[in-house]
């Protein structure tokens, strides 16, 4: 059994212009210590997606259909008593501006024990011998208990925060791109120390617009495009073999410092989602593009054990 | 080749404010030496990447050589003039001949004004144009920059245009005055990837046509390697490692510049072993660390590291490094 199953998922934005299908028939798997990164760019869907599976999409955002099973139960049909024993204690969350979870009145050492306190019923003075501990896990000394957020830089409050979320050892962890904000050396300590936590044995759910960092340390990528997830694969598949054209239009885009000194843009633009183009949302941008492509949407087709891709070149056949 | 643009030992410092208390117990005004004595040359139609991570003070080189921020001492020279202690009525002229282009697109339009008029704009204040001259000039403009039918363009309003698009007319803006020097401040950071070689492309196409010199400040090395004749890489205010390109990347010499490259991710190495990593963070600019300043993240770190701050040295041709323990020799 998969540790999560996202299947068929339908997240849109009601808004006053329209409908946003921001997430818009999406599934995916995720297996026990497995790490997936969804890759695309702003407005793809990617964050919402995330936001989804812990049941955190902002108003006007609804989810309109689909399920979330997360090892074995369907995160979308629990009351709120049961889905708030899972969030925190078996999923856990990071998101970009750690400030979002930090409380910017609260020592982080209380903020971290609090975890325990709440979910383990330990009395504060062990719930801070173990935050201590768990400072040191995430590379801080034991000190930082008695600091407050602002006395810290960007990547240390972003460590306090996966200290936060890996407190309970949850089997999942999601994060929205946590290290966009950091610079690049901090942004791969920061990596260093979410992969030591895949070790032990946490899948992660990792959310980036950086197809780079993503191929660095996943062991699978998932593209989407327009709130399609247009490929999916392990890395190799992925990033050696790229079945879909907005793949290959990304890889080529991607300035790679051991790669060619050259960079390719995709031409056109993103189209609006309140208004997306009929069949393949990518088709306005594609140069392999064929009748086809303007009429029906493809879907998604296992090319290879394990690869799957929507795209009609890969569908009609001959390929 | 001809120097446009030349920074000797430039220096910024910026007070740190003081509290009342700080005042009443006399406790010494604080500095933070964001740039502290930066010197290169930009020779006409060269690329100069300056490369750093946050608060290492690129962005305010950048505003130094444009005499945006007035600096604390040291000297620009400009076209073999130096403008260093020119006034603002003296900078006026040469304002033609050097822009600026920002990270935010979006911040540095106008939001009330037709896109067409802010890029027709720079033409009027100079007096280079009569009205009907610069709608035609800035009509050209938005055509060459791939915002086409320009008639259409012309007359829309910033937050009508996708991110990409708004920083085609920044770069309109900045070109239609034909400069002679560009600094361009993390054009594509706010790019979506897909969209980014066409903007650097842009900017690419303007040098060659304009003969343009550009210092390109950024985060990104891999962005930087792909525009740039030469890398000047920053940490702490100070230039650790300067020069060609490639050779930099290829053969980085101080310790600080191969970190920056090990960590940057990359698709084609992604199963690289090992990197060379470094410990905490940039310290505090206000009170750097006595000898080489990055000798307390530094693994090769000796002695003479912290006594004494090496020099800028030629170690290879035209490939300047600040450091005594020079790596692969």
């Amino acid at each position: 059994m998969p540790l999560l199953e996202i299947d068929g998922l339908r997240i849109y934005y009601y808004t006053l212009s329209g409908i946003v299908k921001a997430v818009d028939n999406v599934s995916l798997v995720i297996g026990e210590n497995e790490w997936v990164s969804i890759v695309g760019e702003s407005g793809c869907g990617k964050s919402t997606l995330a936001y989804g599976v812990v049941r955190l999409v902002p108003p006007p955002g609804r989810i309109v259909s689909g399920r979330i099973m997360f090892r074995g139960r369907n995160l979308l049909s629990m009351d709120r008593e049961e889905f708030r024993s899972i969030l925190g204690r078996e999923i856990g969350m990071v998101f970009q501006d750690p400030m979002t979870s930090l409380d910017p009145l609260r020592r982080v050492g209380d903020q971290v024990a609090e975890m325990f306190t709440t979910h383990l019923g330990i009395d504060r003075g062990e719930a801070l011998e173990k935050a201590g501990e768990l400072l040191e896990v995430v590379g801080l000394s034991r000190d930082y208990i008695n600091y407050y957020p602002h006395q810290l830089s960007g990547g240390q409050r972003q460590r306090i925060s996966i200290a936060i979320a890996m407190s309970l050892k949850p089997k999942l962890l999601i994060a929205d791109e946590p290290t966009t904000a950091l610079d690049v050396i901090v942004q791969d300590t920061i990596m260093d120390l979410i992969e030591g936590f895949k070790r032990e044995g946490t899948s992660i759910l990792f959310i980036t617009h950086d197809l780079a960092l993503a191929a660095e340390r996943s062991d699978k990528i998932a593209v989407m495009y327009a709130g399609k997830l247009v490929e999916f694969g392990t890395v190799d598949q992925v990033v050696d073999n790229p079945q879909h054209p907005y793949t290959m239009g990304l890889l080529h885009s991607v300035p790679d410092l051991w790669g060619p000194r050259r960079i390719e843009s995709i031409p056109g633009y993103p189209p609006d989602l309140r208004d997306p183009p009929p069949g393949c949302r990518f088709h306005p941008r594609c140069r392999f593009r064929i009748d086809m492509c303007s009429r029906e949407e493809p879907e998604l087709i296992e090319v290879e054990e394990g690869h799957y891709v929507a795209c009609w070149l890969r569908s009609s056949g001959g390929g | 080749m001809s120097v446009v643009v030349e920074a000797v030992d430039l220096r910024k410092y910026f007070p740190v404010p003081r509290s009342i208390i700080d005042v009443l117990l006399h406790r010494p005004r604080e500095y933070v030496r964001a740039v502290d004595g930066v010197s290169f040359k930009i020779y006409e139609g060269e690329t100069l990447a300056l490369i750093g991570e946050s608060g290492c003070g690129k962005t305010t080189t950048g505003r130094l050589l444009l005499r945006l921020e007035e600096p604390t001492s040291g000297r620009i020279v400009f076209m073999g003039r130096d403008i260093t202690r020119l006034k603002p009525r003296e900078l006026r002229p040469l304002r033609r001949e050097m822009q600026m282009i920002f990270q935010d697109p979006y911040a540095s339009l106008n939001p009330r004004m037709r896109i067409g008029d802010q890029i027709a704009h720079p033409l009027l204040i100079h007096k280079l144009a009569t009205p009907r001259e610069a709608r035609e000039k800035a009509l050209e403009m938005l055509k060459r920059v791939g915002l086409t039918p320009p008639h259409e363009f012309y007359e829309r309003y910033p937050h009508q245009l996708s991110g990409g698009q708004r920083q085609r007319v920044v770069i309109a803006r900045a070109m239609i005055l034909k400069p002679r020097f560009v600094v361009a401040d993390e054009p594509v950071s706010m790019i979506d990837v897909s969209m980014r070689a066409s903007i650097l492309d842009l900017l690419e196409s303007f040098r060659r046509e304009y003969r343009l010199s550009m210092l390109f400040i950024t985060h990104d090395i891999s962005i930087g390697r792909i525009v740039s004749d030469r890398i000047a890489v920053m940490y702490l205010g100070r230039i650790v490692e300067m020069g060609p390109t490639e050779e930099v990347i290829r053969n980085p010499k101080h310790p600080y510049t191969r970190a920056l490259i090990d960590a940057v991710p990359s698709i084609a190495r992604r199963k690289r072993g090992k990197k060379l990593r470094i410990k905490g963070e940039v310290p505090d600019p206000r009170s750097p660390p006595p000898g080489c300043r990055f000798h307390p993240r530094c693994p090769f770190a000796t002695e003479i590291c912290r006594g004494e701050e090496p020099d800028l040295v030629e170690v290879g041709r035209d490939h300047y490094v600040r450091c005594f323990h020079l790596l692969g020799k």
